[in-house]
């Protein structure tokens, strides 16, 4: 890690911090009572952005574990997202649950999901583990259309509430946006952290070079559904807080493309970095509501017969175009540039280092 | 070091003063001389054969009353629409984006998904919701949520009922066989609910067979000779036209002879341009609406005229033309009615939703179509039977009246709250 100059390390708890300087502190602390402080002075839309946002930072720093720490590549990470909504919505609609015992027990089912669909892992590698995991998606979207419909209601859906606690009532978005952004500032520490834990590292060796991670005494397959485990436990957490969101869980709520978005997400911020799954989510997120926001703008600037048609298309290239983009132009995603305009900062007026 | 940090933090606060003001809820305030319906729906997705043309269909419609009618009472119609690409996500910041707005108390929308999901919301924000997305959930219990076409299970029923009442029992000795081929989504298995089955039986409707088949049909020989082998004599699906045409050209290639029925996203302009002769007389399908093809009515010929004049093509006009065209024409007679009464400045979304729940059994929506919308109906509730004669869409029976397949739990007027917010006021 790039430090600016004279930060020593000078004893273990240094160096096994997190937060390693004062500054970063105070960056972290004004941030913290910024995201506190948002509802105070942001609208009912800005709290929604930020709602749905943090669900998805929490599924896709799930993905990250599995996919950008150990290499495990997932393509049906949404579905593991709906293995957590079910649990939620079937324990609170069939068995009259608190919201808040639904959401540990709908990361333990996603995660028990997880390591099922992680066992094709100990043979497979690469492609064939990634069509491994489409299978998945399906499956499990297969499984909630036509198993138990008096519990999984497919047709009609199941209906959810959002939680009180202590009086206070969830349904608003200035409510539930603290139970959100709670869960996710903590599961992005965790996050953080676990990389530098032994687990972590095992992950980071079965990625580079697994044979290697083997050979020095990490049992592989072991490790790998660990990471299933883990990341798929997000995926439950994000789930949870998804179908209390939305008040009401369906299938066609969970999508392939979700799944694929969220890679795309980890190609952009940069994968195998926590805070690269911070700023891919937040920018494809923008991406996405900027599109939605001209789209009827460009579609008033040509002629009637084509503007539903040309407003709308913007939508399906612009993502791909963007990840596209970054995987010519900046492969290590937006972390990396985030890297390296630190580096300049530091450095300055000298040339950057990285 | 310091000065990288503490641009870091200059960064995010320049970042932030940008952006939270474009993004947050300061209320647009009502501009005087119009009034604003809005429209979000898939556009371009798989929806987008649907949507497209529906707000093809508002937009003429709001034309035609602004420039022929001056109007509604004084004022101009517009729209305000956005494509949430089939994307909960996108429709929910979408919906957040507008729920601040005053004038946000009219919304036409497309698509049991989001319908279900914000159901419960409309409610408490006191939005009336004009859909074509016609899951029981996304509509009962009645809130502010009002069909413009039947619920999915009347529909069959509308076919079933139609089916029993033509076969030839004693010539045939024996009940008709059906098959259900029909999405493997919600939507699709919407006329596979217990209810729907139940009143499939209650028919004497044999049921043969259920088959899955995706939107865009490959191999079209598979499923309509395991429908064959089983001995179907007609064939049930949530289908839209894109589906029935390989349906219907390989059932008259392969000479099987089956029949299809479909629900009102069946019923579409392409499909007899597309399937030809396979169409003629082989596939029934339910709709609530006048069809192109009558062009003595009065509705038809003004909507003919209006595409004309603003340049629309024969494809434009497909069947999600007239869903926009009822939710315009929705908001139209309620204003009309309304703001002699109250006034502009009387008009809300509650008083909306309660003079809708007054429109009765059977309102005539200027010709085009019946709406039955009482405190404890919000559909359609009298459609016909059509098939595709000469080319075109032809009625094969009169107005039949549904039967109201609906759950029991669903059933029942709207209550409102006890003590019930103050209403926004537009104006």
């Amino acid at each position: 890690m790039d430090r600016p100059a004279g930060v020593f390390d000078i004893r273990y708890e240094q160096d096994m911090a997190v937060i390693r300087t004062g500054p970063q502190w105070i960056v972290l602390i004004g941030f913290l009572i910024f995201l506190a402080a948002l509802p105070v002075f942001a609208g009912s839309y800005f709290l929604s952005f930020m709602v749905l946002t943090g669900i998805a930072l929490i599924a896709v720093l799930g993905l990250n574990i599995l996919t950008g720490y150990a290499g495990q590549i997932s393509i049906g990470h949404q579905a593991f997202v709906a293995v957590g909504a079910y649990t939620t919505a079937v324990l609170m609609d069939s068995f009259h649950w608190n919201f808040w015992a639904t959401v540990p027990m709908a990361g333990i089912a996603a995660a028990g999901a997880g390591v099922l669909f992680g066992l094709p892992s100990f043979r497979l590698k690469m492609l064939y583990l990634t069509m491994s995991t489409l299978a998945a998606q399906f499956i499990i979207m297969a499984f909630f259309n036509h198993a138990f419909p008096d519990y999984f209601h497919a047709v009609s859906g199941i209906r959810v509430n959002r939680p009180e606690l202590g009086g206070i009532d969830f349904r608003e978005n200035e409510a539930f946006y603290y139970v959100v952004m709670g869960i996710a500032v903590l599961m992005t520490f965790f996050s953080r952290n676990l990389i530098r834990g032994r687990l972590g590292r095992a992950f980071v060796a079965i990625r580079d070079n697994d044979l290697a991670g083997e050979v020095i005494g990490i049992n592989v397959s072991r490790y790998k559904l660990y990471a299933f485990a883990i990341g798929c436990f997000y995926a439950g957490i994000a789930g949870s807080l998804h179908a209390s969101y939305y008040r009401m869980v369906n299938p066609p709520q969970f999508p392939i493309d979700v799944s694929i978005w969220y890679l795309g997400c980890l190609i952009v911020g940069g994968m195998g970095t926590t805070i690269g799954v911070v700023f891919g989510v937040l920018f494809l997120r923008i991406i996405r509501e900027l599109v939605v926001f001209i789209s009827p703008i460009l579609g008033s600037m040509v002629s009637p017969i084509d503007a539903p048609k040309i407003g709308p298309g913007l939508g399906l290239i612009s993502w791909a175009l963007v990840v596209v983009l970054f995987l010519i132009f900046e492969p290590r995603g937006l972390a990396h540039a985030w890297e390296v305009l630190k580096s300049r900062f530091r450095h300055w007026p000298f040339k950057y280092s990285l | 070091m310091k000065k990288g940090i503490w641009a870091m933090v200059a960064a995010m606060g320049v970042i932030s003063l940008i952006i939270l003001p474009d993004l947050g809820s300061k209320p647009t305030a009502a501009k005087d001389e119009f009034f604003t319906m809005y429209f979000f729906a898939d556009m371009s997705r798989g929806f987008a054969t649907t949507n497209v043309p529906r707000l093809l269909g508002i937009q003429d419609t709001i034309y035609w009353i602004n420039k022929y009618k001056g109007g509604v009472q004084g004022r101009k119609l517009r729209v305000d629409w956005a494509d949430h690409t089939n994307d909960l996500s996108v429709a929910a910041t979408i919906y957040e984006r507008w729920r601040p707005r005053k004038n946000f108390i009219f919304l036409a929308v497309c698509g049991s998904q989001e319908n279900e999901a914000f159901h419960d919301r409309y409610a408490e924000d006191e939005v009336v919701v004009s859909s074509c997305g016609v899951s029981e959930t996304g509509i009962y219990p009645a809130g502010y949520a009002f069909a413009t076409i039947p619920l999915y299970s009347d529909q069959f029923a509308n076919f079933a009922d139609y089916i029993t009442e033509k076969w030839d029992w004693k010539g045939k000795g024996r009940a008709p066989k059906l098959a259900f081929m029909t999405y493997d989504i919600p939507y699709g298995r919407a006329c596979l609910q217990p209810l729907v089955l139940e009143y499939a039986k209650k028919k004497k409707i044999e049921i043969v067979d259920t088959q899955f088949i995706p939107i865009i049909v490959v191999d079209a020989t598979t499923p309509l000779t395991r429908a064959k082998k089983a001995e179907a004599d007609y064939i049930y699906g949530q289908s839209s036209y894109v589906t029935l045409v390989p349906l219907l050209k390989e059932n008259e290639k392969l000479g099987y002879g089956l029949k299809f029925g479909c629900n009102n996203f069946g019923v579409d302009e392409p499909l007899p341009l597309l399937a030809g002769k396979a169409a003629e007389g082989t596939v029934l399908g339910t709709t609530p609406y006048k069809l192109w093809s009558e062009k003595n009515e009065p509705i038809i010929q003004t909507l003919s005229k209006t595409a004309e004049e603003v340049g629309r093509r024969r494809k434009d006009l497909a069947n999600g033309y007239f869903l926009g065209v009822a939710n315009v024409l929705t908001l139209y007679d309620l204003l009309n009615q309304l703001v002699p009464k109250v006034g502009w400045g009387g008009i809300n979304s509650r008083v909306l939703r309660r003079q809708l729940e007054s429109w009765g059994k059977g309102y005539d929506l200027h010709g085009l179509v019946k709406f039955d919308y009482t405190p404890e109906a919000r559909t359609p509730m009298v459609a016909r039977l059509v098939e595709v004669k000469n080319g075109q869409w032809t009625p094969v029976t009169d107005w039949n009246r549904m039967p109201g397949i609906l759950r029991a739990d669903l059933k029942g007027p709207y209550k409102e709250p006890s003590k019930p917010p103050k209403p926004k006021s537009v104006y």
